[in-house]
């Protein structure tokens, strides 16, 4: 790799970063300490570890959502707090947990969303908009949904709604925190193995939290594995079921990597 | 749900608007024969005491309705999607018990140190309770959006909304101790909701308020739609949170405040509205909802309108008694016909 | 906020009128020019010859004068009136809308009765011809005095309107004078004696050309009422008094620079409040009358006339001694069968007569035995 390339590859970068808040009273509570992680186009990340140790957090904090304690972000070669929403909203799609979206708007008005910042002031959709979300939604196979009501999907269909959504921002690194928690078997796979497909074709970058640590460990270009009160360790798959740590972390769920 | 049937539903009720505005003229306390109303709209008439009625009476109080209707509900639409919550509305939140107090203090007040000064400071006055009724809904409306993040689910907003209207209630029974029987009766009446009190000077105020207002409305529709999301989806999105809200927070307590000094506070039209609007347009999307409530409210205020003049006696109803009638079986609806409440909107 | 509205507006507007004036219209006798405001500090009387100039002062005193009145029966082609008048009025008047008890009680006691045409609440008017005047039909009902119906004013057009006015003026007061219909605003309540409070009387007279009626009628007002107080004041033993009533659960009780403070002073009586300084009233807890004026000897202004009510607006009125012992006293001697009393009618201008009931209660010794007062009735 050189390093002309490899600076066009590290699209999304935390220096030293801690996280956690700051809560009443001028008390910090720090979840993680010094972290230091790179995304690189093309790549599909899996970040995973235990319950409460700040992955949402971390999500968050990369996503620039989030101040870090200290550290910083870096966006395509720029510190995210010096970054306006509108620009870190075209490179960064981010998909969060919360549901809190109405009913009856329909697939078309969510993913026409992602054209948020290149419509006018009104949000009127031009036709090179109108072709961005057509694809988009084609791509995440709701093609035949555009005119359905957000509240009569399925939690599978609502997802992948709102990746169509941040597919057609033209945003290229993909945030997504616990995408696949709330969804059944064949959709877990279905929706990684469709992230995976989109590092693939097109260069997207694409973080993903979950706790699904066996679709994450088939899946995965790298893992980055919180380790409570320690480092983080990130590696390939193989790099990290060899330190032996998950059996430390998560012995009790699963009964072996090695 | 088909472009035909909203392009139909859009012209019936702009037609529906029309039509309520000119009967609001036609029908009131003194029956004015048809062909004198139209010498008087389009000419002029013999019948000065006539002329008067419909050019100084009818036309504002019509005109009020109109204004009122509209902006009470689009300010109560903004206030339900910024809370993210059916149930609020410029009434329920207490934003009107704010705009209530301020016009009490500033009453009371009035009738303490006195701010009489015959018909040449009257307009002055006027200009008082307006600024004393926005500056007491901006402070209640800031109060509830401190609040807001404290208390996620709706039904705890609710009674936020209602304990402010107590507190208000509350503050103003003390300030009788320091009033008289007539100044505590004459804000009482206040209270009542009044459509037929602004003068065509006072209009001007009026409009321009309840415009500026609007015209803020219209600019956030596309923030308004991605806050349909949900909140962080909609940071996500790409809209400026806090510039959104403030604007929302600016703009909805402008046109209620400002409404409410003129008209006293007029309940139910800000939280009903907006849900029948989305029941009849089946979509939550403000390029629809936003004029769509303007003109349902508008339509709905001047039936109240026309109802409490009650045509040909010498009885007027409180316009708030009408628009309670009609608005809360709505509110009613809205609680026990829906499922999901906090995203069913 | 509701409630409190609803609970208010139930509060009824009393109106109503005194008939029997004939002995004060008899002894007419005054010059002409000689009207000279004495008691009433709200209003004066200039006379120009061609006009008269009367002005409504501010008793709020935040400006010298609130209204400003021409009245004239020629004022078409004159360039020498100030044209700094709120209202222009142009005699004869014939047709009156009346929205204040006092009003008709004023109109009552100067004849004019005939020229009301209209009247907020006319089924709360006491004065018997009127009411019977009512009841056929013939006064057109302007609605509630708080919520009057403007399209009747304006399509009924009268010459002039009387009406109350607390604070500011409202909207719908620009409305009618924009409509060209001149308000002649009551401000008598205002005033803090209350001879000041009959005089208003003239003020009212200056829009009928009645003012050497309306001086005559208030000199012999104003002669039968110092007749009458002199004995009394002189009183070494003072019973004492306990003034007002509940309304919306704030005891209102007269100010001590109030008409009715001097009215009790004038017959004889010993008030709480005589040496506080507000002219209007004081808003004051049930908790500190009782403190205070529990031992009060007599109860003047109770909100009803009768007992078993008053105990159910506020059960603790048992307490009173006043009360315990039959004292209690309300202006209800006269009233309508809607309820109209005539203390706010024709009371307004019979201090005499008010101060002479109050006497009988202080000190029956002072009046005939057989006095039966007018408009104050003993509580049963």
């Amino acid at each position: 790799m050189t390093v002309k390339a490899g600076l066009k590859n590290m699209v999304l970068k935390g220096v030293n970063l801690s996280i956690g808040y700051k809560l009443h009273g001028g008390k910090v509570l720090h979840l993680q300490k010094e972290l230091n992680m790179e995304l690189r186009a093309g790549e599909l990340v899996c970040l995973v570890g235990p319950n409460g140790s700040g992955k949402s957090t971390l999500i968050r904090t990369l996503a620039g959502l989030q101040k870090p304690l200290s550290g910083s972000v870096i966006l395509d070669g720029y510190d995210i707090s010096a970054m306006k929403v509108p620009e870190k909203s075209q490179l960064l799609g981010i998909i969060l947990t919360e549901r809190n979206t109405v009913d009856n708007i329909t697939v078309f008005e969510i993913v026409s969303m992602g054209r948020y910042n290149y419509t006018n002031w009104l949000g009127t959709i031009r036709e090179q908009d109108r072709k961005k979300i057509s694809k988009a939604i084609y791509l995440v196979g709701l093609h035949g949904f555009e005119n359905r009501f957000f509240g009569s999907l399925s939690d599978g269909e609502k997802q992948r709604t709102f990746i169509a959504k941040t597919l057609a921002s033209e945003a290229s690194i993909l945030l997504l925190d616990e995408p696949i928690a709330q969804l059944d078997i064949p959709n877990r796979v279905e929706i990684m193995t469709f992230l995976k497909k989109l590092t693939h074709i097109s260069d997207y970058s694409v973080l993903v939290s979950t706790h699904e640590l066996d679709i994450a460990l088939k899946i995965a270009d790298k893992i980055w594995l919180i380790i409570p009160g320690d480092k983080m360790l990130i590696g390939t798959p193989d790099e990290v079921i060899k330190s032996g740590y998950l059996d430390e972390l998560f012995g009790n769920e699963l009964i072996s990597f090695k | 749900m088909s472009k035909k049937y909203h392009t139909t539903l859009i012209s019936l009720l702009i037609v529906a608007v029309i039509c309520l505005f000119f009967l609001d003229i036609i029908l009131g306390s003194v029956t004015i024969p048809m062909r004198h109303i139209i010498n008087i709209l389009f000419s002029r008439t013999d019948n000065k005491g006539w002329e008067y009625i419909i050019m100084q009476l009818r036309l504002p109080r019509a005109l009020v309705a109109l204004f009122a209707g509209a902006g009470l509900s689009v300010a109560g639409l903004m206030m339900q999607t910024l809370f993210r919550n059916p149930l609020a509305g410029p009434y329920v939140l207490g934003i009107s018990s704010g705009a209530g107090l301020g016009v009490a203090i500033y009453t009371m007040l009035s009738g303490i140190i006195g701010t009489g000064a015959g018909f040449i400071i009257s307009k002055l006055n006027y200009l008082g309770q307006v600024t004393s009724a926005i500056f007491g809904a901006v402070v209640i409306l800031i109060i509830v959006i401190s609040i807001v993040p404290k208390v996620k689910d709706s039904v705890s907003l609710l009674i936020v909304g209602i304990m402010f209207g107590s507190l208000a209630t509350a503050v103003i029974s003390v300030l009788q101790f320091f009033s008289t029987p007539q100044l505590v009766q004459k804000f009482a009446l206040w209270t009542m909701g009044s459509l037929g009190d602004v003068n065509w000077d006072q209009h001007m105020i009026l409009s321009i308020i309840v415009i500026t207002g609007f015209a803020v409305a219209i600019f956030l529709i596309k923030p308004m739609n991605a806050l349909l999301l949900g909140e962080s989806n909609a940071v996500t999105t790409g809209i400026e949170i806090k510039k959104t809200r403030y604007l929302i927070i600016i703009s909805s307590s402008l046109i209620a405040g400002g409404l409410t000094a003129f008209t006293g506070p007029v309940a139910f039209i800000g939280i009903a509205i907006p849900h029948i609007v989305r029941m009849l347009f089946n979509s939550s999307n403000h390029k629809i909802t936003i004029p769509m409530s303007a003109i349902c409210g508008a339509a709905l205020l001047l039936i109240c309108d026309i109802i409490s003049q009650v045509p040909g006696r010498s009885i007027v109803l409180p316009i708030n008694v009408l628009t309670a009638l009609f608005g809360a079986p709505v509110v009613i609806w809205i609680i026990i016909g829906k499922k999901n409440l906090r995203t069913s909107f | 906020m509701y409630k409190l509205a609803l609970s208010i507006l139930i509060i009824p507007i009393f109106i109503s009128c005194i008939s029997d004036n004939k002995n004060l219209n008899s002894d007419a006798h005054l010059l002409a020019g000689e009207s000279t405001v004495r008691y009433a500090k709200g209003f004066d009387i200039i006379d120009y010859g061609k006009f008269k100039y009367v002005v409504v002062k501010d008793p709020w005193k935040k400006a010298e004068n609130l209204f400003s009145y021409i009245i004239s029966d020629h004022l078409q082609s004159d360039e020498e009136i100030p044209d700094t008048a709120d209202f222009f009025v142009n005699l004869p008047v014939e047709d009156v809308a009346v929205m204040s008890s006092s009003g008709i009680g004023m109109l009552c006691i100067l004849d004019e009765r005939d020229l009301i045409g209209s009247a907020t609440n006319p089924e709360l008017i006491y004065d018997s011809v009127l009411y019977q005047r009512h009841k056929r039909g013939n006064i057109i009902d302007l609605g509630e005095t708080n919520q009057f119906n403007i399209e009747y004013i304006i399509d009924n057009s009268p010459d002039l309107v009387f009406k109350y006015i607390y604070g500011s003026v409202e909207a719908k007061d620009i409305i009618i004078k924009n409509a060209g219909i001149p308000v002649a605003y009551n401000l008598e309540y205002m005033e803090t004696h209350p001879l000041g409070r009959a005089e208003w009387l003239k003020y009212t007279a200056a829009f009928f050309n009645k003012l050497d009626l309306a001086d005559s009628i208030f000199r012999q007002i104003e002669e039968n009422y110092k007749q009458i107080s002199e004995p009394a004041k002189n009183k070494k033993v003072k019973p004492s008094v306990l003034d007002g009533s509940i309304y919306n659960g704030v005891w209102y009780a007269a100010g001590g620079k109030s008409y009715q403070a001097i009215l009790y002073e004038d017959a004889g009586a010993d008030y709480y409040w005589k040496d506080n300084n507000e002219t209007g009233s004081n808003a004051i807890s049930f908790e500190y009358v009782i403190e205070n004026q529990l031992e009060a000897d007599y109860w003047i202004g109770a909100s009803t006339g009768n007992m078993a009510e008053l105990l159910n607006i506020e059960s603790r009125y048992k307490f009173l001694k006043s009360f315990r012992n039959n004292n209690v006293f309300h202006y209800g001697e006269r009233i309508n069968p809607s309820g109209g009393l005539d203390y706010f009618e024709s009371g307004v201008v019979r201090p005499d007569i008010v101060l002479k009931d109050l006497i009988s209660i202080f000190h029956p010794d002072l009046v005939d035995p057989g006095y039966k007062p007018i408009y104050i009735c003993r509580i049963k």
